[in-house]
């Protein structure tokens, strides 16, 4: 009896064996690629708003706050998208006439709220706090990026589980001094800027916040307001200055110079009682 | 088509499916969370706004010195809580946030929404607001005054006082002298400082706003309009809002035009 299959068909076997594996593990690629792309996560995408609202006006042109608008962003789980009212603050005499602004106005007018769309939308299975972020010394920019300088609001990280655990898993690397929690310029100390943090020694009954005093000038040359006057050289970028107080600084606080994120991270992690790695990475902190 | 590509498209397909099913069901679930609209009250929102004529718990405020700025009708000169310095660092945090933007960090009412078109702000070192009670300051927070609005809903009473206390140390900085210092520091005059900086003479001056305020960072154009410099709602509303014919045939007022 005839073979069915000639001899050449075993190389065509083989071949077909290694194919497959290769097939099974460029799909294993592509969907783990897709998944983590824009497509998916929504990243860079600047919806369409009722009105084009621009952070980069508001904040860097004309120096608003983020609490401004924001107001329940240090009390409360969300941040907060600010009633008409809060536009009408000032659009009640500026650009009263714009055509832009006229879905404010109707709003302001009926009682309607402005269909804004959200662009940050964590999944109703998560848990997420903003009070405890901006309270023990995440900033704001850590996680929405560059909202200064962005003209039309976007989603600048993937917020996906994998970029949570990131920080979870070693919260060190992104924690700063509360004071500077809204300086959307603030880049962690250097060589070139250091930071220089004491513990006020108060403890009962404050908030952590304000048990650790932290400040961008060195606080053995004289006073703050001197010092503010001071130029830096050309091609050093000043840290910008936040707009906490000082607090009430003890004149003896000792305060220690850091100038590298990680010996400052691990200073605040002791001292605003960052939970360890362990309890932050476990399923029910953020699943509950 | 090669095999590959087939199964490849058909895994993706698959997945996609999946990936939009579980969207739907886990990701948006059917309750409310803060400021979520919901289809099932016809006003679209899922909070909902307190009945008009009720008094909510923890809100039987009005009597109270300390909720109202008011002593039997009257403006007093006085905080209803010991000041501490803890109270003036958090009366300048809460008043670089909300009231810079319009009376300025030194508080002279020239900041920056006033320069660029708003009625402009009070000057909290002239003569009249040197001479108003503190509860003033606490009274026009919460109810406004003129063109500026209320801030009662972004400030709490504690932080209205607070920054009515550091509105008062604003103005003794702008007139302090050496003998308000404690002795041994060292005391510099800033014209001096600026004058050492290299910077012109009147880097330390007080700053007066242009006579035409309606600065605008663009030039005007025709389709956007220019920048108004219209009165404020209060006295003169602005926004001429239309009348809502009410359900029951009356005509309601418009929701937060006086």
């Amino acid at each position: 009896m005839a073979q069915i299959f000639d001899r050449s068909s075993n190389a065509l076997a083989r071949a077909s064996l290694v194919l497959t594996g290769l097939i099974v593990i460029a799909l294993g690629v592509t969907l783990d690629q897709l998944q983590g792309s824009p497509w998916v996560t929504k990243q860079g995408q600047r919806a369409e708003q009722p009105v084009p609202f621009s952070h980069k006006h508001h904040v860097m042109g004309l120096g608003l706050q983020c609490q401004y608008c924001h107001t329940s962003v240090e009390k409360s789980s969300y941040a907060g998208i600010p009633p008409t009212k809060t536009c009408m603050n000032c659009h009640a005499q500026i650009w009263t006439n714009a055509a832009l602004l006229q879905p404010v106005r109707t709003s302001w007018a009926t009682g309607d709220s402005i269909p804004w769309i959200k662009i940050h939308d964590l999944p109703d299975f998560v848990y997420f706090n903003h009070e405890i972020h901006v309270n023990k010394g995440i900033g704001c920019s850590s996680c929405h990026g560059r909202v200064d300088m962005m003209p039309l609001m976007y989603q600048q990280n993937t917020l996906q589980m994998e970029w949570c655990l990131n920080c979870h898993r070693d919260p060190g690397k992104n924690l700063r001094p509360t004071s500077e929690i809204y300086n959307m310029a603030w880049d962690g100390p250097s060589r070139d800027k250091p930071v220089w943090c004491g513990s006020t020694g108060l403890k009962d009954g404050v908030p952590t916040a304000q048990t650790v005093s932290c400040t961008t000038v060195d606080p053995s040359q004289a006073g703050a307001q001197v010092a503010s006057l001071n130029m830096l050289p050309d091609g050093v970028h000043a840290q910008a200055t936040s707009d906490a107080p000082a607090m009430a600084i003890p004149a003896t606080l000792q305060y220690v110079k850091y100038t590298d994120q990680e010996s400052l991270g691990k200073y605040l992690t002791q001292q605003y009682h960052i939970r360890t790695p362990q309890e932050l990475s476990s399923c029910e902190t953020c699943h509950r | 088509m090669p095999l590959s590509l087939r199964l490849l498209a058909a895994g993706l397909a698959a997945v996609s499916c999946l990936a939009a099913g579980c969207r739907q069901d886990m990701q948006n679930q059917p309750k409310f969370v803060p400021q979520r609209g919901t289809t099932f009250f016809t006003d679209g929102r899922s909070v909902r706004q307190q009945a008009v004529h009720t008094v909510a718990r923890g809100q039987l405020d009005e009597d109270s010195y300390f909720y109202t700025g008011l002593m039997a009708g009257k403006e007093m000169d006085m905080l209803p809580f010991p000041v501490s310095m803890q109270v003036l660092a958090r009366g300048q945090e809460r008043f670089n946030i909300y009231c810079t933007p319009c009376h300025s960090r030194v508080g002279n009412g020239a900041g920056m929404i006033v320069q660029r078109g708003y009625k402009p702000a009070g000057n909290f070192h002239s003569a009249r607001i040197l001479g108003e009670p503190l509860s003033h300051y606490f009274f026009v927070m919460t109810n406004g005054y003129g063109a500026m609005p209320d801030y009662s809903a972004q400030l709490t009473p504690a932080d209205r006082w607070s920054v009515a206390a550091y509105i008062r140390a604003l103005q003794t900085s702008q007139n302090a002298t050496e003998a308000d210092v404690p002795a041994g520091i060292q005391v510099q005059n800033l014209k001096d400082i600026a004058e050492q900086q290299g910077y012109p003479e009147s880097f330390a001056q007080p700053w007066s706003l242009p006579a035409a305020t309606d600065i605008s960072a663009e030039p005007p154009n025709a389709s956007e309009g220019t920048p108004g410099n219209a009165p404020a709602t209060g006295d003169t509303p602005l926004v001429s809002a239309p009348s809502i014919p009410a359900a029951n045939g009356k005509t309601v007022a418009p929701h937060g035009v006086k």
